[in-house]
């Protein structure tokens, strides 16, 4: 299989997609990449190239360069979606959401039950995730569990470049609304991505790595950061057994508790918010659901309840780091 | 800087790209002779033991375990007492230097699996090993041909070797005409052709077997044997059950259950097993395609006896079975005639040449020595 990275299998799920269903569009700022700008046309193709080359196969009318008005070409997405499209509306960062809040608050999810199953809409909103860029405190947050929170919206942050292409086409095929993030610090890893186009299901976490001790859960950039701590735990006698959660919503509870039929011990690992964030909401449900099988209390490991600091120590403080996910490992095995 | 060799990073099969070192068998300081072994490396899911082909002092180990690396990695090196260590740095930095080169020059040539055209369709193959005797590996429904990387090798030592991906599994195309035996026996032909193999011994697996035994007969100019493992069909004492929940299983968990029966010992339905076979079938039109193979073939096989087709082939025939088969029933091989030579191995299943996989390996070996 050819190696691919996380940004080409964006490019490589949009371009199946739009090859295959008329319907399919994408629009939002800087998608097209410099139009307007004298031999610009497609030079970059959104911030980290995840758009590059469709504006140049596809045209005007199919990678639409939108102005600087989230609220309406979200509502615009919206609308296409009712009508029949499959529209890709890109918030560029997920912090821009806020500014399209009514649309992916109050709209978008609602439309299939205001409308009584009558209406339905189609559409993926996606946008980039996370800090470690240096993009400052109000285009580096980790905003999924935000998302998460709303009943008739789908999320989904891959981790990989094989899953990222699976995932994406599922969502532009998917009847329901997805939120897709796609983690700014992965778009150059890479993995083995076939050319053919292929789905993977939402709501099935994947096993990274098998183990008897602790059981840790994460999804996106964070599944990298874990990987780290499982490889050091590894040298030292721990066995980790890594789930990456691949959509928060639907969520795949059943797998992290068969896991912790097996360890006993859960360690949570998320660059979202300690409060109300998706963390907590994972440590609660399962403590529900599996209490009989935990041997500690589940640990998190999340960014710090605070904002994001442009200089650079202050940011990678702020990311979990594969030392404190080492740390939290121990801790609920009580050493 | 002579009297230091370096230790590097082996291709154990035409498609190997890269290994990730799992442990050291041999520490720094060590006296290693040729044959030692010296570094357990893991490619394509299975983990081998490196011999040493050089003896030595190893004085450095280069690699870090769990990393992985491509195929030529500097792994290690061995040099005597008297090479003194900033000598052995000047030779890793050497090294690292026209490796680094080799690896721009594999990627501007591409490095991907080889890709023969049959019939207009992409047939993905990994050859291996030179000459006569040559043999063709074909896997069975759901399978692909990277399950006969230890067997290939094997059978590599003694000549050429080419395993193919019938299509709608691992790389090669996911469509088919019709997926009747004839049409899938032409695309074995077309690569061996695509080869300039003219005749081959055949094995085959479940229904690769039966692909196997429709070329010995049907056109027995191309087939020196045939050494058909656990070969569905013959009697069509298949289970449906199997055929129908493998077909339709689409999640982790579906995929898993659907394939426990295919090994006595069910650990061996391995997490990384399961998601091999599920990459293959996510691939858009790959499950349709298994289906129509397999119905086409279904029904055509129905209306063979397996018997007369083996009484019709005039080259040896070696059949492999695992007692325990709950895929394809041991009934299969009732009535055999004389001069089939049949082995059963106790304690395996449909899966037999992957759990007896070293006794199959030399039962192979010494079959394809014997019929050459």
């Amino acid at each position: 299989m050819p190696i691919k990275t996380f940004r080409q299998a964006i490019i490589e799920a949009l371009d199946s997609e739009m090859a295959r269903d008329p319907g399919v569009f994408l629009i939002g700022e800087d998608v097209a990449g410099g139009t307007g700008c004298e031999g610009e046309i497609d030079a970059w193709g959104s911030p980290f190239g995840q758009s590059k080359g469709l504006y140049g196969k596809y045209g005007p009318m199919r990678v639409v360069d939108a102005t600087l008005t989230e609220g309406a070409f979200t509502a615009l997405g919206l609308g296409a979606a009712t009508q029949g499209m499959r529209p890709v509306v890109d918030l560029m960062f997920n912090d821009f959401f806020s500014t399209s809040a009514d649309q992916v608050v109050n709209q978008i999810p609602k439309q299939h039950f205001l409308f009584g199953g009558q209406d339905k809409a189609p559409m993926v909103i996606k946008a980039n995730h996370g800090a470690g860029v240096g993009a400052g405190a109000q285009h580096s947050q980790a905003l999924h569990s935000i998302f998460t929170y709303f009943a008739g919206l789908k999320v989904v942050m891959p981790s990989n470049a094989y899953d990222c292409k699976g995932l994406l086409i599922q969502a532009i095929r998917d009847d329901s609304p997805v939120i897709f993030l796609e983690p700014k610090l992965l778009m150059d890893s890479t993995a083995d991505v076939p050319d053919e186009a292929y789905t993977i299901p939402f709501g099935e976490a994947e096993y990274i790595t098998e183990g008897d001790d602790v059981t840790i859960v994460a999804l996106g950039y964070m599944v990298t950061i874990a990987q780290k701590a499982a490889a050091a735990l590894a040298k030292q006698g721990i066995e980790v057994e890594l789930l990456d959660l691949r959509t928060t919503s639907p969520l795949d509870l059943d797998t992290i508790v068969e896991s912790l039929e097996k360890t006993g011990r859960l360690v949570i690992v998320d660059e979202g918010s300690p409060r109300c964030g998706f963390a907590s909401d994972v440590a609660a449900h399962v403590t529900a659901a599996a209490f009989e099988h935990l041997k500690a209390a589940p640990k998190m490991v999340t960014a710090p309840f605070t904002q994001i600091g442009f200089a650079p120590a202050y940011e990678q403080a702020y990311i979990p780091s594969p030392e404190r996910v080492e740390a939290a490992v121990k801790e609920v095995m009580g050493e | 800087m002579s009297g230091i060799k370096p230790i590097n990073l082996p291709k154990w099969g035409m498609n190997m790209q890269e290994g990730k070192l799992v442990e050291w068998l041999a520490e720094e300081g060590e006296e290693i002779s040729e044959g030692d072994e010296i570094i357990e490396i893991e490619s394509e899911k299975i983990v081998n033991v490196m011999e040493a082909s050089i003896s030595g002092k190893l004085r450095r180990q280069c690699g870090q375990i769990g990393e992985t690396y491509p195929v030529g990695q500097l792994l290690a090196v061995v040099a005597d007492d008297d090479v003194s260590d900033a000598e052995i740095d000047a030779f890793i930095k050497d090294h690292e230097a026209s490796f680094a080169k080799v690896l721009q020059e594999r990627e501007a040539a591409g490095t991907g699996p080889t890709i023969a055209t049959v019939g207009g369709r992409a047939i993905e193959y990994a050859a291996a090993g030179d000459g006569q005797p040559a043999t063709v590996f074909i896997h069975g429904i759901g399978g692909q041909k990277e399950a006969w990387l230890i067997s290939q090798n094997a059978a590599a030592e003694l000549g050429q070797t080419v395993a193919i991906d019938l299509p709608g599994h691992g790389g090669s195309a996911k469509s088919v005409e019709v997926g009747d035996l004839d049409e899938l026996a032409g695309y074995v032909l077309g690569v061996m052709d695509e080869l300039g193999i003219g005749s081959a011994h055949l094995v085959g697996h479940s229904l690769g077997a039966v692909i196997a035994s429709h070329i010995a007969r049907h056109h027995p100019d191309r087939a020196k044997s045939a050494f058909l493992i656990a070969a569905a069909g013959p009697g069509t004492i298949v289970s449906p059950a199997f055929i129908e929940a493998f077909g339709k299983a689409e999640s982790r968990g579906e995929v898993k259950k659907a394939m426990m029966p295919l090994f006595v010992d069910k650990s061996m339905v391995t997490r990384d097993l399961v998601q091999a076979v599920l990459k293959t079938k996510r691939i858009e039109g790959a499950n349709a395609c298994l289906q129509k193979i397999g119905e086409a073939s279904g029904t055509q096989l129905s209306g063979l006896d397996p018997m007369e087709t083996l009484r019709a082939i005039k080259t040896p025939v070696s059949i492999v079975w695992g007692a325990e088969d709950e895929v394809c029933s041991l009934e299969n091989t009732k009535g055999l005639p004389d001069s089939v030579k049949l082995t059963v191995f106790d304690g395996a299943g449909h899966m037999v040449q992957i759990e007896k996989m070293a006794e199959v390996n030399d039962l192979l070996l010494d079959h394809i020595r014997a019929a050459d």
